[in-house]
């Protein structure tokens, strides 16, 4: 019963920090360059950290809800909706774990000396060849960092996923949902077992990523 | 002197092969021919040398130009315009609308930081350039086979972090070499090594250029070490060619041009080693 949303928030996390990874170390390299809009695409990726989860909840909502084009399309197509479903818990958690994620990249693409891309380039590497093997190993360290604390909060969601999974247990009910649910039927132990573990958890992150970036070089 | 004339009939005829492992694109000439503006002001380049095959100094003080020219050949740096080629191939044609990108040129670059790969073993970063489609077993006999020419051989499975000054600089000499490179680029190699290490270097570089037989571009400001290294000197000042030709040549004007340069008359190098940021 009490493992239940633990197991289904993992679930969410670990699809939602893969989605948020990929995503941020695309947008950490572009954010790395200049070209127009660059500012206006790092307030977008940024805003979640400051616009209060109902803003956010509803922006997902007009966006991909049942009547909008891209929610009406992926129901045609998976033969679920988004909203109200795991893929809204997921759409939830990777807002919450981007900003993280991204800024994290970012830094950690820009920290590493642009003489060794361009040295792999001149050894016959083309752009993709160069990034995979040369950049972006060598900012593996800081990118994983991200992903660390991204997890961590994508999976003490609670605003967001709110708004656009609701609460339903065994579908979209994650811990930190049923943190509320269990205080407002005063389960004051279930509520204290969540509450502890998410605690315990979401400090050993804090922890390790603390350890992984306090060293400053790479080895 | 007509750079066209310079070019051999053989050269012109050859097919270039690009990235082709064991393509032959010995004795090919890199002629240069650039005009360019940095953005912050300063001078303006305007550059026009031939680098027949075997080792050319590009001789000149602190912001002459000459990483200006080495970023324009590697493909690091669009000039405004000109013409940069190797043999009869364009990499960068401003009227024809021609940049080739850098990894297209098989141009060896040895960086004054050498930039080798931190998270890579010696072998690993020698091999980096070697063809891919060697397969990895031959990939890594070719990066052994390079190290052990520059005498690193034993640094193989260890990676730069452990390397002394000069043991880093072997690898990335042998790095640049195993890629059975179009044209070499060194800019300032020598700088971060000691007089001993320097003499040693010089010898083994000239051995290794000699069985390549392809333009080599030696960066140096050391009057000394022009001498003993190169075949031939571009001097270069304020982004202008002063004098180019065979190094016996161009030393009265390489005299003038640095008369502070300790150890003119002597064969001993600058003790100090001066930097040129890139």
């Amino acid at each position: 019963m009490l493992f239940a949303p633990l197991y289904l928030s993992f679930q969410i996390a670990i699809v939602a920090t893969s989605i948020a990874a990929v995503l941020g170390v695309s947008f950490g390299l572009l954010l790395s360059r200049r070209f127009p809009g660059r500012d206006l695409l790092d307030v977008l990726v940024t805003a979640p950290i400051v616009l209060p989860p109902t803003v956010l909840g509803y922006y997902v909502l007009v966006a991909l809800g049942r009547k909008s084009t891209l929610g009406h399309a992926f129901e045609s197509i998976t033969g679920s909706p988004i909203v109200f479903t795991k893929t809204g818990a997921v759409v939830a958690a990777v807002i919450g774990a981007l900003p993280l994620t991204t800024k994290s990249a970012r830094a950690a693409l820009e920290g590493v000396d642009r003489t060794l891309v361009l040295a792999a380039r001149t050894l016959g590497a083309g752009p993709l060849r160069a990034f995979l093997t040369v950049h972006l190993p060598l900012a593996s360290r800081g990118i994983l960092a991200g992903m660390m604390l991204g997890f961590a909060r994508s999976l003490g969601d609670f605003g967001v996923t709110l708004m656009v999974a609701g609460d339903i247990p065994g579908e979209t009910q994650t811990a930190a949902l049923a943190i509320y649910d269990a205080i407002q039927s005063q389960r004051e132990r279930d509520a204290a077992f969540l509450v502890g573990f998410l605690t315990v958890f979401g400090g050993a992150m804090l922890y390790l990523v603390a350890k992984l970036t306090g060293r400053a070089d790479g080895r | 002197m007509n750079r066209d004339d310079r070019r051999s009939p053989e050269a012109r005829d050859r097919a270039p092969v690009d990235g082709a492992p064991g393509a032959s694109h010995r004795g090919e000439r890199l002629t240069i021919d650039i005009r360019h503006t940095h953005e912050k002001g300063g001078f303006t380049l305007d550059a026009r040398f031939t680098v027949p095959p075997g080792i050319t100094v590009l001789f000149g003080p602190s912001g002459s130009g000459k990483s200006t020219i080495l970023a324009s050949i590697a493909g690091l740096l669009r000039p405004n315009e000109g013409r940069i080629a190797l043999g009869g191939e364009a990499w960068f044609d401003s009227n024809a609308r021609e940049n080739k990108p850098i990894h297209e040129r098989r141009v060896a670059f040895v960086f004054q930081s050498l930039a080798l790969f931190p998270h890579m073993t010696a072998a690993e970063n020698a091999a980096y350039g070697v063809a891919r489609s060697l397969g990895k077993q031959e990939r890594r006999a070719r990066a052994l086979a390079s190290l052990s020419r520059f005498h690193v051989a034993h640094l193989a499975d260890r990676r730069p972090a452990t390397f002394s000054g000069g043991e880093a600089q072997r690898v990335a000499l042998a790095r640049a070499f195993a890629m059975e490179p179009r044209a070499v680029l060194l800019d300032e190699p020598f700088s971060a090594l000691d007089f001993k290490l320097r003499q040693q270097f010089i010898g083994e570089l000239r051995s290794a250029a000699h069985d390549l037989d392809v333009p080599i571009l030696h960066v140096t400001h050391h009057r000394n070490e022009a001498r003993v290294i190169a075949d031939r000197a571009v001097l270069l000042d304020q982004g202008k060619v002063r004098a180019e030709g065979p190094i016996a040549e161009v030393l009265p004007a390489m005299h003038r041009m640095a008369p502070d340069d300790e150890g003119a008359l002597d064969l001993s190098f600058a003790e100090t080693p001066m930097h040129d940021p890139l």
